[in-house]
């Protein structure tokens, strides 16, 4: 069995319909990270000062990369017809025509720069 | 620049503009209106998502725009109360908790007031054993459902998403919708009212964005209705839930808060099947629903701006099944012209439905081919979802290209 500790989404506030003992008990009893955490310690390979310091990395590795990932564009819109089948069907290679002409004809409209261009 | 882009379209089509004037200019005085810059400048752009909503002249601002509806001639003494579209919903399930002993409420997270909080306070209003939360599996709700109906009861099933219904496809179309043809009316389940959120919601990627609508158009012995207001979702989710057949309810969840109105505070029902004229017009016919009627409205008045004279008609569809063919035929004939658009995928989608049935019907007062302007044929993307969705742009482009068949 596996318990969800945090909200189903940004947008939820699981306490509505869950108590907050619940979830903190999971997080403390039972929980499968803690229990390996603490086997591991009982073995002198892990510490609180690793841990610590381990999770310090992982924030800043996540921010950095999350920083990275803003300055990339965002893909070809061509994409949005790709990988819908290995190659694309007649009605397919059609639509895209249809959405290019319409990009060239209103290019201001899409903010098309955020997007990487074909050929780039 | 749209001057600049239709002489070049012009120049570059020149083969067919010249038949086109040679065939328009005897038409109507309308064909040689010239296309011109909007007052303000460009359209609004593809971001800010559903702009249209919150001043949409379809959207009534007071008690009178709304008492003064024919289709609420019965209520016309009530007092109203301004709703969005989300407690409009409430208000009809409360409506009908508290006239029908025999009605339930359920689904996933129902209990607690549900994710879009359409059921907020009826578990404690009319209790635990009505209104109540379901485990996660769909085709569990639904065939729950329709055994309640069988025997006389009214469940209201909520299907979280309408992206999530295909788990209870089976039970649908093989179990509700047959119930009574297969019994030879001795039996049905017509008690039975499924509610599923449906349409775009600006970043709702693949699965929290689908329209299904056009499966279960497929299927004879349900019945399909698509509110687009809050008015409408009172009056339609009561006639569903009264209807003696299985009805199935697509609620735009994008319109779950932005849509807000006057809605009648008494019990009314609105007429299942039938189409509404929103605005009237001559020259062009379109027809949407749901959300999608936002979007045209914007286009039209675009349109209507940059070619001076040029009148459209918008119909709302309301119901997909059974659909209005009457009005739609009816105000095809007089503008000679028509546009479809729906978020659902182009092929295979209702609007092909109506092209087809139109062009039977109307084929000798056609002065355009029928258009469509759908989402296209992929899963519904996230990344490109303003690219995606039959967008103001995109429908405005159409209307000019049948202007100028």
């Amino acid at each position: 069995m596996t318990y969800r500790v945090g909200h189903h989404s940004t947008s939820d506030d699981s306490f509505a319909y869950r108590p907050k003992k619940e979830v903190s008990d999971w997080t403390t009893h039972d929980n499968p990270i803690n229990r390996f955490r603490k086997y591991l310690e009982s073995l002198n390979l892990w510490s609180e000062h690793q841990e610590v310091a381990f999770k310090k990395q992982c924030r800043a590795d996540i921010l950095d990369a999350l920083n990275a990932a803003e300055k990339v564009k965002k893909p070809a819109v061509s994409n949005m017809f790709t990988d819908v089948y290995d190659e694309m069907p007649w009605n397919l290679v059609e639509q895209k025509e249809k959405l290019d002409l319409l990009m060239r004809r209103h290019p201001d409209h899409f903010g098309l720069e955020v997007y990487t261009k074909d050929d780039e | 620049m749209p001057v600049t882009n239709f002489v070049s379209r012009v120049t570059a089509n020149s083969a067919s503009t010249l038949w086109t004037i040679s065939r328009t200019v005897a038409v109507s005085s309308i064909h040689r209106a010239t296309f011109v810059s909007s007052a303000e400048g460009s359209p609004p752009p593809a971001e800010g998502f559903m702009h249209g909503v919150a001043n949409s002249k379809f959207i009534k601002n007071t008690k009178d725009a709304c008492l003064r509806h024919p289709e609420l001639s019965a209520v016309k003494d009530s007092e109203t109360k301004k709703m969005n579209f989300f407690t409009a919903v409430n208000d009809a399930l409360a409506t009908a908790l508290a006239t029908d002993e025999k009605a339930v409420v359920f689904g996933e997270d129902v209990g607690f007031g549900g994710v879009f909080r359409c059921t907020i306070g009826l578990a404690e209003k009319f209790g635990k054993e009505r209104v109540f939360n379901m485990p996660l599996t769909e085709q569990g709700i639904i065939g729950f459902g329709i055994g309640m109906a069988a025997v006389g009861h009214t469940p209201i099933a909520e299907i979280q998403f309408a992206d999530y219904v295909f788990p209870a496809f089976d039970q649908i179309v093989n179990e509700a919708a047959k119930y009574r043809y297969r019994s030879g009316n001795e039996f049905n389940v017509g008690g039975l009212t499924i509610r599923m959120p449906c349409n775009a919601v600006g970043h709702g990627a693949l699965y929290h964005s689908q329209s299904p609508e056009a499966y279960f158009a497929h299927t004879p012995g349900l019945k399909i209705v698509y509110p687009r207001s809050p008015i409408q979702a009172k009056g339609f989710l009561l006639s569903a839930i009264r209807d003696p057949n299985p009805v199935l309810v697509m609620e735009p969840k994008i319109l779950y808060r932005s849509a807000v109105e006057h809605v009648p505070v008494d019990d009314f029902e609105l007429p299942l099947g039938k189409a509404e004229i929103v605005k009237e017009g001559k020259d062009l016919t379109v027809v949407a629903w749901g959300s999608q009627l936002y979007v045209l409205e914007l286009a039209v008045a675009e349109a209507e701006k940059r070619m001076p004279g040029l009148s459209i008609e918008i119909i709302d569809l309301r119901s997909i099944l059974p659909w209005d063919r009457e009005t739609v035929e009816k105000s095809v004939n007089k503008t000679g012209r028509l546009l479809i658009s729906h978020e659902a995928p182009h092929t295979g989608g209702f609007g092909g439905e109506i092209a087809a049935a139109i062009q039977e019907r109307c084929f000798l007062k056609l002065e355009a081919p029928i258009a469509r302007v759908c989402g296209w044929d992929t899963p519904f993307p996230l990344v490109f979802e303003k690219f995606y969705v039959p967008s103001m742009i995109r429908c405005l482009d159409e209307i000019e290209r049948i202007m100028k068949y």
